[in-house]
C-alpha cells in the first residue's frame, strides 16, 4: 500500500493518523483512540481541523475533502431528503451511517440537528478517509503511457514518461463514494439537480 | 458628564456598484447585487471567485500608481468632504481628524511576472526580491499601514490625529466609533472616519478559500451571498470603500450643514473565545449591541432596524439571530426589522461596517429600510423579520448596525433620524468636561535585553547589549544583526493552546508582555474581565514562504522562463499552503490572543498606524479612564522588523543601518504593556502607582512641517504645566531629517531639555519603540519633579506624545 511521503515508515495509517492527531491538540498518544471524538472528547476547534487534514495531506501525499459530508448529500440528493427543519432526516441518517461505518450507530439518531453532525466525527473517520485516498492514489495510472505514478515531495510523477500526475481530489472521492452509498440503501437515494458547481 | 453631540453630515462611498453613495444606495434599495465572476489577472478563462469587485475604470486616473484600498478611500474619502459642503484644504486643520479602518496585506500578483526569478529552491529569493522591491517603490507601500489614513489627512491639509484601526470585519466599526467617542468628548470638530479595503488578491482569497469561510456554491454569482438563508454557505469577498464625515453637532450647525443623521451610541466587546469558531452562547455580540444601547441611552424597544453583520456563514447568522432575540427580547418578533447589506455588496471585510454604517443612516434618513436579497428558503434557526426579498419604507427613528469580526471583537454603532425637533434637547455644550486622573501601576516588557521589566531594566542599567546575530536570509540583505527576542522562551508563559498554534512571534510578545502586566497589577480577574484592551500592532504580519512552494507548483514552462498558470495554482497548488496562515497574519492576533488568553471581554481597540501604534493605544487608554468610560485599562503594543516583508521596506526607503548608508537604525522586535487605572480607583484597591499620566497629544502633519506637527504633540501633551518638560524621550533613529525634527522641537521647548533614546542600543522596534522611550521616561521619574515626555513620530508624519509624573505621595497616602 502506499504509504505517502515516507514509505520507509514502517507504522500503520491508524498509528500514524493518532500520532498528527496527538502532536495537533498537544496530547499524548494514549488519550487520541480511533474512537475519541474531536469536539467535546478532544477539545478541538475548527483551526484544528484545518491543521490535522493539511498535516494529514503532507505526511500521506493526499488531498483531502474538505466539505462537510452531511452537505455534500444535500447537494447530492436534496435538501428536503437528507435534512428537514434543521434537522437530519431518517434518510439522511441512513446514508450517514452507511458512509461513516467507523462511527457507532447509536451516536446518529433520527432527530439529530445537523450543528451537532460534526460531534460525531472521530479519528477513526480521518483514518478512514486517509486509506480511501491512498487507495486511489495506488490505482492511479499515467493518461499518457499507462506508467505507475512516484511521489516527489507532494507531487506525482509518471515513472514511464515523466509526466506529472494530479493527485486525486478528495472531494470527488467523496462524492463518488455518496453516490454508491446511496445506491446500497433501500430505496436508493436518487440524485437531484442541485446547480452546484462541479470543481474540475 | 454632558457630552457634545456627533452627527454625520457627509459621505462618499465606493462598491460594486459604482462610485458615489448615490449608486451604492440606489442598488441596495432596488435589491440588486454587486456580485459577479471574478477573473484574477485578466485571464478570462476561469473566474477565481464570485465577488464584488470595483471598476476600477471608474476612479480618477491620478491615483492609478496607489493600491486598491487606498484609490477606493481617497475618492469616497473626498465625495464625503465635498457632500458635507466643506472646501479644500480645510480650514481649521488643528480640528479635523481621520480615523479608518484598512488592511495591509501584500499583493503576490504585483510580483507575478518574476514569479519563476523570485522562487529558488522553494523558498523567496530575498536578494532579488529586495530588487524588485526597489525598482517598484510601490510594493513597499504595502509596509505602510498607516498610509492610506496619511494620504486623507494630507489631502484634507488636516493636522488632528491620523489613525488606521485593524479589527478584521470590525475594522471600520472600530474607527467610526471611535471617533464618535472622541469627537463627542470634545476632541476636534470634525473627523473623517470610515473604511477602506481589497483582499481580492491571490493571497487573501486562497486565505479565506483554505479557511472554508467562502461561499460555495457561486454558478450564479448574484445569488451567492445569502445572509440567513437555509442554504447559506459563506461569505463572499467583496472590495470598496465609505467613508463619513462625523462632525460635532453645534459645528455642524452653526455653518448650516445638511445632516443625515445622529450618532447615538457605540458599543464594543470581545469574545474570548476563539479565532474563527463564534462563542456558541453569542455573548460577545450580546454584550456589544448592549454596551451600544447604554450608551445611547436608550431601551431596546426604541431601536426599529438593525443592520445585521450578517455574513452568510452558517455559523454567524445562527449565532446573530440568537444574539438579536436575547438583546431585544419579545420586540424581536414585534417590530423589530434586521437586515443584511452583505446579501447584496458581498463583504467588504474592513469597509464592511463603514459602508453598512452608511446604508444604516440612509434608512433612517429616507425612511426605507434595505431588503435582504437571496433569502428565499427560511432557516429554523434564522427567525426574524429579515425584510427580505424587497426595501421597505418605514419611518425608523433609530437603528443599529452590527460588525463581528474575526477573532472575537465586536462593534455595534446606534443612529438615530435627525430632525430639527430634537436639536435644541438640553445637552449643553461643555467646554472641556472635566478630566479624571490617570495612573500607570503596572507594566509589561518583552525586549531584547529582558523578558521582563525588572529583567530588562537590569540588563539596561548594566550596558548589556541588545543585538544578536539574524538569519541566512538577512545576512544577504545586509542585516547581519537585530535586535531580537528569544521568541521561544518568550512564548513558553503563553497557556491556550491555539494561540500557540497560531500566534505569530510579535504577537506572542503581545501576550507575553500583557500577562507580566497583569500579574504585576494583581487585578482581580473580574476586573481583567471587564478592562479595556487598546493595542498597537504591525499591519503587516505574515510570513511569505507559506506561499513558496504552491507558486513553485504553479509555473508552467521552461525553467526560469516559466509563467504563472491561476488554474494550476488552484488545482495543484492551494492545497501547499497552510491553511492557518491567514488566521496567523491577523493584525488583530495580538489583540484577541491577549483578550482569549486572559478573558478580558470588554471594549476594545486595535491600532495599525505604524510606528505611532502603541504610543496611540496608550494615549486612547489613558483619555478613557480620564473621560470616565472605564476605571482599567490595559494597552500596549508588539511589533517585529525582523520580518521579511516589513524589513524590505525600511530597507528600500534607506533607513536600516549598513554597509554604504549613513545613520540608519538596526531592526528590532518588542512588546511593552501597561495597566492603567483612574488614581482614586487605583488608591482604593491599594495598587502602586507607577506614574500619573497627565497628558498626551496626537497631531498629524505634511513631512515639511514634521516639527511642527511633532511640537503641536508635545505641547498639547504638557497642557496645564507651564514651565518646559524635564527631559524628553525620543526617537533618535540616526535619519537626517527626523533628527533635525527632534533636535527643533527640543530646541523650542527649552535650553536645558535633552533627548534621550532607547533606539541605538535597542534597536528600532516599529510601534514599540515609543512605549520603550514612555518605558524608559517612567524609569526616570525618580529624579524629577517637572513632567518628563515620550514621543514618537512616524515618517514625520503622524506624532504622538505622553507626559508622566511621579505619583506624589500625598495622592497614594
Ligand atoms: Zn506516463
Amino acid at each position: 500500500m502506499n504509504q505517502g511521503g515516507d514509505l520507509s515508515d514502517p507504522r500503520s495509517v491508524e498509528q500514524v493518523v493518532i500520532e498528527i492527531v496527538a502532536r495537533s491538540l498537544e496530547r499524548t498518544t494514549d488519550e487520541v483512540t480511533l474512537n475519541s471524538r474531536f469536539w467535546g472528547e478532544l477539545d478541538a476547534e475548527s483551526l484544528d481541523m484545518l491543521d490535522i487534514i493539511y498535516a494529514l495531506e503532507r505526511r500521506f501525499r493526499i488531498r483531502m475533502p474538505r466539505l462537510n459530508l452531511l452537505q455534500r448529500a444535500v447537494d447530492l440528493f436534496g435538501e428536503d431528503v437528507i435534512i428537514k427543519g434543521g434537522i437530519v432526516t431518517e434518510r439522511g441518517i441512513e446514508l450517514m451511517r452507511v458512509s461513516m461505518p467507523e462511527v457507532p450507530a447509536e451516536w446518529m439518531k433520527p432527530g439529530m440537528r445537523i450543528y451537532d453532525f460534526r460531534k460525531v466525527i472521530t479519528v477513526g473517520s480521518f483514518v478512514r478517509v486517509v486509506e480511501r485516498c491512498l487507495e486511489a492514489v495506488d490505482k492511479l495510472r499515467c493518461s499518457r503511457c499507462g506508467g505507475q505514478p512516484e511521489g516527489v515531495e507532494m507531487t506525482l510523477r509518471c515513472t514511464g514518461c515523466g509526466m506529472p500526475i494530479e493527485l486525486p481530489s478528495g472531494e470527488q472521492l467523496l462524492v463518488q463514494d455518496l453516490r454508491i452509498y446511496a445506491q446500497r440503501l433501500s430505496p436508493p437515494l436518487v440524485e437531484v439537480q442541485t446547480g452546484l458547481r462541479d470543481e474540475a | 458628564m454632558d457630552r457634545r453631540r456627533v452627527v454625520i453630515t457627509g459621505m462618499g462611498s465606493v462598491t460594486g456598484f459604482g462610485c458615489g453613495v448615490e449608486r451604492t444606495w440606489q442598488g441596495v434599495i432596488a435589491g440588486h447585487s454587486a456580485v459577479a465572476a471574478y477573473y484574477p489577472f485578466d485571464d478570462r478563462t476561469q473566474p477565481a471567485e464570485a465577488a464584488g469587485a470595483v471598476n476600477l475604470a471608474e476612479l480618477p486616473e491620478e491615483t492609478a500608481g496607489l493600491g486598491r484600498a487606498a484609490r477606493f478611500g481617497l475618492a469616497a474619502g473626498r465625495e464625503a468632504w465635498f457632500d458635507a459642503g466643506f472646501s479644500l484644504p480645510c480650514r481649521s486643520p488643528e480640528g479635523v481628524g481621520v480615523c479608518i479602518g484598512v488592511s495591509t496585506f501584500p499583493v503576490i500578483e504585483d510580483r507575478v511576472d518574476r514569479l519563476s526569478v523570485l522562487l529558488k529552491d522553494g523558498e523567496w529569493d530575498m536578494q532579488e526580491y529586495a530588487q524588485l522591491c526597489r525598482e517598484r517603490p510601490c510594493l513597499l507601500t504595502q509596509s505602510d499601514a498607516a498610509g492610506v489614513s496619511s494620504l486623507l489627512s494630507e489631502m484634507l491639509g488636516a493636522r488632528g490625529r491620523s489613525m488606521t484601526v485593524q479589527a478584521a470585519c470590525t475594522s471600520a466599526a472600530q474607527a467610526i466609533g471611535h471617533a464618535f467617542e472622541t469627537l463627542r468628548a470634545g476632541e476636534g470638530e470634525v473627523v473623517l472616519a470610515g473604511g477602506t479595503d481589497s483582499m481580492l488578491s491571490m493571497m487573501c482569497i486562497t486565505g479565506f478559500k483554505l479557511l472554508g469561510s467562502l461561499a460555495q456554491r457561486w454558478e450564479h454569482p448574484a445569488q451567492a451571498s445569502r445572509p440567513f438563508d437555509r442554504t447559506r454557505d459563506g461569505f463572499v469577498l467583496a472590495e470598496g470603500a465609505a467613508i463619513l464625515v462625523l462632525e460635532e453637532l453645534e459645528h455642524a450647525r452653526s455653518r448650516g450643514a445638511r445632516i443625515y443623521a445622529e450618532v447615538i451610541g457605540y458599543g464594543s466587546s470581545c469574545d474570548a473565545f476563539r479565532f474563527t469558531d463564534m462563542e456558541p452562547s453569542g455573548r460577545g455580540p450580546v454584550q456589544c449591541m448592549r454596551n451600544a444601547l447604554a450608551d445611547a441611552g436608550i431601551t431596546p424597544e426604541s431601536v426599529g432596524y438593525v443592520n445585521a453583520h450578517g455574513t452568510a456563514t452558517p455559523l454567524n447568522d445562527r449565532i446573530e439571530t440568537m444574539a438579536i432575540r436575547e438583546v431585544f427580547g419579545p420586540h424581536a418578533d414585534a417590530g423589530l426589522a434586521v437586515s443584511s447589506t452583505k446579501s447584496q455588496l458581498g463583504h467588504l471585510l474592513c469597509a464592511a461596517g463603514a459602508v453598512e454604517m452608511m446604508v444604516t443612516a440612509l434608512a433612517v434618513h429616507h425612511g426605507v429600510l434595505p431588503p435582504t436579497i437571496n433569502l428565499e428558503r427560511s432557516d429554523p434557526e434564522c427567525d426574524l423579520d429579515y425584510v427580505s426579498a424587497k426595501a421597505r419604507p418605514s419611518q425608523v427613528e433609530i437603528a443599529m448596525s452590527n460588525s463581528f469580526g474575526f477573532g472575537g471583537q465586536n462593534g455595534s454603532l446606534v443612529v438615530r433620524r435627525w430632525n430639527e425637533s430634537n436639536s435644541d434637547s438640553s445637552v449643553s455644550i461643555s467646554a472641556q468636561p472635566e478630566r479624571r486622573r490617570v495612573c500607570i501601576t503596572a507594566v509589561g516588557v518583552q525586549s531584547p535585553l529582558g523578558l521582563d521589566w525588572p529583567g530588562h531594566r537590569r540588563a539596561w542599567a548594566k550596558g548589556i547589549g541588545a543585538m544578536s546575530a539574524t538569519g541566512r536570509d538577512f545576512v544577504k540583505l545586509g542585516v547581519p544583526c537585530a535586535g531580537l527576542i528569544p521568541a521561544e522562551e518568550s512564548a513558553s508563559s503563553i497557556r491556550n493552546r491555539m494561540l500557540r498554534k497560531i500566534l505569530t512571534r510579535s504577537a506572542g510578545f503581545a501576550v507575553a508582555a500583557a500577562g507580566e502586566a497583569l500579574r504585576v497589577s494583581a487585578l482581580p480577574a473580574q476586573l481583567v474581565r471587564t478592562a479595556e484592551l487598546y493595542v498597537g500592532s504591525p499591519g503587516l504580519d505574515q510570513d511569505l514562504n507559506v506561499f513558496a512552494e504552491a507558486l513553485l507548483q504553479s509555473l508552467e514552462g521552461e525553467e526560469g522562463h516559466a509563467t504563472f498558470s491561476y488554474s494550476r495554482f488552484t488545482r495543484q497548488g492551494t492545497s501547499l499552503i497552510d491553511p492557518l496562515f491567514l488566521v496567523r497574519s491577523l493584525p488583530n492576533a495580538g489583540l484577541c490572543g491577549t483578550a482569549i488568553e486572559f478573558n478580558m471581554q470588554g471594549r476594545n481597540l486595535n491600532i495599525t498606524n505604524g510606528a505611532t501604534s502603541g504610543m496611540l493605544a496608550l494615549t486612547s487608554a489613558a483619555a478613557a479612564i480620564s473621560r470616565g468610560d472605564t476605571d482599567v485599562a490595559l494597552a500596549g503594543g508588539y511589533d517585529s522588523l525582523v520580518q521579511m516583508e516589513v524589513l524590505l521596506g525600511h530597507l528600500g526607503a534607506g533607513r536600516i543601518a549598513m554597509e554604504g548608508i549613513d545613520g540608519g537604525y538596526l531592526p528590532a522586535e518588542g512588546a511593552v504593556f501597561f495597566v492603567l487605572e483612574e488614581m482614586e480607583f487605583a488608591r482604593r484597591r491599594g495598587a502602586n502607582g507607577l506614574a500619573e499620566v497627565t497628558g498626551w497629544g496626537t497631531s498629524h502633519s505634511s513631512a515639511e512641517e514634521a516639527s511642527h506637527g511633532l511640537e503641536r504633540a508635545a505641547r498639547t501633551s504638557l497642557e496645564g504645566y507651564g514651565g518646559p518638560p524635564a527631559m524628553v524621550f525620543g526617537d533618535g533613529l540616526r535619519l537626517a531629517n527626523h533628527d533635525a525634527m527632534e533636535a527643533e522641537v527640543i530646541g523650542r521647548l527649552g535650553q536645558h531639555v535633552r533627548l534621550n533614546t532607547a533606539v541605538e542600543r535597542l534597536g528600532f522596534a516599529g510601534g514599540v519603540t515609543g512605549l520603550f522611550s514612555t518605558l524608559h521616561a517612567l524609569a526616570s521619574l525618580r529624579e524629577v519633579v517637572a513632567p518628563v515626555i515620550a514621543w514618537t513620530s512616524d515618517r514625520g508624519r503622524n506624532h504622538v506624545a505622553v507626559a508622566l509624573r511621579s505619583v506624589a505621595p500625598e495622592v497614594t497616602a
